[in-house]
């Protein structure tokens, strides 16, 4: 980075500007889309480390056969809130409310987002959201055993406090509602003259996606959740056998929204990825339009694959194979990225830089995560497969070997627009090599044990399933140790990492134009776009 | 959408964003909704006999009543966006409080018929509901989530209209700043086409 | 509906009174149909009026018509979602 080290005395931009509030109020009633996204990247990373917490907790517990540390209902507590911290609180809001919030005016070049205001308001209801399912630990009749799915008829029958945790996700379901309305209007109605939907870079293309998954899928799972909560206070029946209902619908339902939701997770972290490989390789993506084309296809048909879930729930015949079929084709779009991705990188002036090095790592993990769903969505294969600890394997290098990575591709990549400031590059790329050995050495073996049966949801399991799972805790500690790195060091650098110019990496879109960290109102003049997002082919 | 918008966030008002942010919002209650008729229509499938016994017993009256004044309603409300947008601040309000107080008379006409219901022993998890079976028990479990989810919607909406009320008596609406109110309509008219699906489906079944 | 305006100008009194009026009308067709026993198509019936129903509302009252083409469009998707949602649920309980 020579044009990094440019000693600039720069002002600190938005950071200082505190819209005629101070301290704590200038932040938490801010209607700046920047300050929004720290407000949520702040928040997230509480949620994440409590999350982080429960699943090494988990691990610990899981480091011998038998009772370890924990009883069998404070493990199944345990897992319900490391999934519904990790899931509604950290991955679904995740990059779009942090990163897009804050790179998403900025890239198509607005001063804001439509609704600042209802922005606002999302974080709120986040917290809100947060906050409920906080209480929901430390009041009524004990946390909630359910794992994160909810499934009826357990859900309605248990004794745990259930019903706040439902509501909690009711809340935070809202939240994401307003964050891709506000998205999808900021993509059509702000965007900047010239900057046309084929100019768009495509960490936006991809936030566009999202949103309207976002919008269009979160819906059924409110409905399903409040049914959840009418179940218990008023005992309508609709899942209860006796009564005439049926649990499996329960199943459909709450899968029509969280099969999408999946993609709400996964599919900006390809934008991230997308956006990331241009700058570090020096050259232009790989087929553009492939590429935004298959974020919505990734989209669309991900809404229909949903009884993949459920295929030893006792659903047809029929619909199985359907079902399957369609897990199939949304490998297509998913692959396509990655051919591009790859195709990005051929030929190309490669920076192996800390971006670069989780973007790689994230293809890597994301393959194997990736071509693990097509066994999980063989439907032979699946009834072996299915509840084991092979799908937790799957789900994580998805989850976290995919979307997580991404995310921190992201924050090294954007870290010195948001803050003006670059972290120590040693330590990240140590803080890289930890994440990547620890991640695999924790989750590869539970491809191994659950291929031969170790169920998942068990505090216990059988002496033969020792060794691997000891290996299996040892790798959740590297893993642990190298987020504790990262995040010292990031959090380190914030304040007393090096000065950079606007723009460290020479990227070409418009985030990189304005100063580090951007004015309050991003542009001085709106900028009138004249071409593609990534121009390098002059260098 | 090809033509390119020229929109910054420049404090001007942005109508039709507004109007698309409203939209979306109305896709998610679509929704919303959506996910209760899945259940009702997987149900009604199961027990078809069944949901025709039940549905004899609710009051098309009743029904075709309240019907018809959430569709005047719908039209009342139309009536109030056309009057402030011709300059009749007046009317328009006559016209918000119209549609205020239809609402109201829905409300009111729901809360009798669910009493009567209630009267005869027909709730969900009552006994006597509990022995008629799992038709009815589906049937009725359906009629009072829906409607019951139905009729919080009219209560916000007229709660709404209590805030646009004032603020068109404030001049924070006005004749060439309609949006709040249009958006509200929106809302109003989403709510009623909701009921245009709910009456046939639970008072009209042959 | 002949009070049609094009643009993006909404329409006038008349043309509300004349969709309530439509919107009447059909409720009072939906209820009488249900007298006549149609038998297995009624529900198709009660459907196809309700849906006629509320796309009144959409056009007219809703302003729907006169939007511009992405409120057309995007009102395509929810529709679409939830039919297809119903329809590979259905693919289930079908053939369970």
């Amino acid at each position: 980075m020579p044009d990094g080290r440019e000693k600039k005395e720069t002002d600190r931009g938005f950071w200082k500007y505190e819209g005629g509030k101070t301290g704590l109020l200038s932040w938490i009633f801010t209607t700046d889309h920047k300050r929004i996204g720290i407000l949520y990247l702040s928040s997230l990373a509480v949620f994440f480390v409590a999350g982080v917490t429960f699943g090494l907790l988990m691990r610990l517990e899981l480091i011998a056969p038998g009772r370890t540390i924990m009883s069998a209902s404070a493990y199944n507590s345990i897992f319900t809130l490391h999934g519904v911290i990790m899931i509604f609180l950290f991955i679904i809001p995740g990059i779009p409310v942090s990163l897009g919030n804050f790179l998403l005016p900025l890239q198509i070049g607005a001063r804001d987002v439509a609704f600042p205001r209802l922005n606002l308001l999302s974080w709120w209801l986040y917290i809100a959201g947060g906050c409920i399912a906080l209480l929901s630990l430390f009041t009524g009749t004990g946390p909630p055993d359910t794992g994160w799915t909810f499934y009826a008829p357990y859900s309605i029958k248990t004794g745990t406090n259930v019903s706040l945790a439902v509501f909690a996700a009711f809340v935070l379901g809202f939240s994401s509602i307003l964050t891709g309305m506000n998205f999808i209007t900021t993509v059509h109605r702000l965007r900047a003259p010239g900057m046309t939907w084929f100019r768009l870079p495509l960490f936006v293309w991809s936030l566009y996606a999202t949103a309207w998954v976002q919008v269009l899928a979160t819906p059924i799972l409110a409905i399903t959740l409040l049914l959840i909560i009418i179940e218990r206070f008023f005992g309508v029946g609709f899942f209860d056998p006796a009564k005439g209902g049926d649990p499996i619908l329960y199943q459909h339902l709450f899968w029509i929204y969280s099969h999408p939701a999946v993609y709400i997770m996964i599919v900006p972290a390809m934008g991230v990825v997308t956006e990331i490989i241009p700058v570090f390789a020096r050259r232009t993506v790989f087929g553009y339009k492939a590429i935004a084309f298959s974020s919505i296809g990734i989209g669309a048909v991900g809404f229909f694959v949903w009884g993949h879930h459920m295929f030893t729930s006792g659903i047809s015949d029929t619909s199985k194979v359907i079902f399957s079929l369609l897990t199939f084709l949304v490998a297509i779009p998913s692959a396509i990225k990655v051919f591009n991705w790859v195709a990005s990188l051929y030929k190309g002036s490669i920076k192996v830089d800390t971006p670069l090095l989780f973007v790689i790592a994230f293809i890597f993990l994301f393959c194997i995560g990736g071509l693990t769903g097509l066994i999980n969505g063989t439907l032979a294969t699946n009834i072996h497969i299915h509840d084991t600890h092979f799908i937790v394997a799957h789900f994580h290098y998805v989850m976290f070997g995919g979307t997580a990575f991404a995310f921190f591709a992201g924050l090294h990549y954007w870290f010195p627009k948001i803050f003006g400031r670059m972290y120590s590059e040693a330590r990240a790329k140590l803080a890289w090599f930890f994440l990547f050995i620890g991640f695999n050495v924790l989750y590869f073996p539970m491809f191994l044990v659950g291929w031969q049966g170790m169920p998942r949801r068990y505090y216990d399991y059988l002496p033969v399933f020792h060794t691997p799972n000891i290996i299996s805790t040892i790798g959740s500690w590297i893993l642990a140790a190298g987020l504790a790195m990262m995040l010292v060091n990031l959090i380190r650098s914030i304040k007393k990492g090096e000065q950079t110019g606007s723009n460290p990496w020479k990227g070409t879109t418009l985030e990189w134009t304005v100063p580090s960290p951007p004015p309050v109102e991003n542009f001085e003049e709106i900028p009138t776009v004249t071409h593609g997002p990534y121009k390098y082919d002059e260098n | 959408m090809e033509e390119i918008l020229h929109k910054t966030a420049e404090h001007h008002r942005d109508y039709t964003g507004a109007k698309m942010g409203m939209w979306l919002f109305l896709f998610t209650e679509m929704l919303l909704f959506g996910g209760m008729f899945i259940l009702y229509s997987v149900y009604r499938f199961e027990f078809i006999a069944e949901f025709h016994a039940a549905a004899k017993e609710l009051d098309t009256t009743i029904g075709a009543v309240n019907t018809l004044i959430l569709l005047t309603s719908s039209l009342t409300m139309a009536l109030s966006i056309a009057a402030l947008q011709k300059g009749n601040k007046n009317l328009s309000l006559f016209f918000q409080v119209v549609t205020m107080l239809l609402g109201i008379a829905f409300l009111g006409n729901k809360y009798l018929e669910w009493g009567t219901k209630i009267h005869h022993g027909i709730y969900p998890n009552s006994e006597y509901l509990l022995s008629l079976g799992k038709g009815q028990v589906m049937f009725y479990g359906l009629y009072f989530v829906m409607t019951g989810l139905h009729a919080l919607h009219v209560l916000i909406g007229i709660v709404i209209f209590v805030f646009i009320f004032f603020f068109t008596l404030s001049g924070d609406v006005t004749s060439d700043n309609t949006v709040k109110l249009e958006n509200s309509g929106l809302y109003w008219h989403l709510v009623d086409m909701i009921w245009v699906y709910l009456f046939p489906l639970f008072y009209l079944i042959t | 509906m002949e009070q049609r305006n094009t643009g993006h100008t909404a329409p006038g009194f008349k043309t509300y009174i004349i969709a309530w009026i439509a919107l009447v009308i059909l409720t009072a067709v939906t209820i009488a149909v249900t007298k006549i026993d149609t038998g297995a198509i009624s529900i198709l019936v009660a459907l196809l009026i309700a849906s006629v129903k509320s796309g009144l509302i959409l056009y007219i009252f809703m302003h729907l018509g006169y939007e511009r083409r992405f409120f057309k469009l995007a009102f395509l998707l929810p529709v679409l979602v939830f039919a297809l949602s119903i329809w590979f649920t259905f693919l289930d309980v079908w053939y369970r």
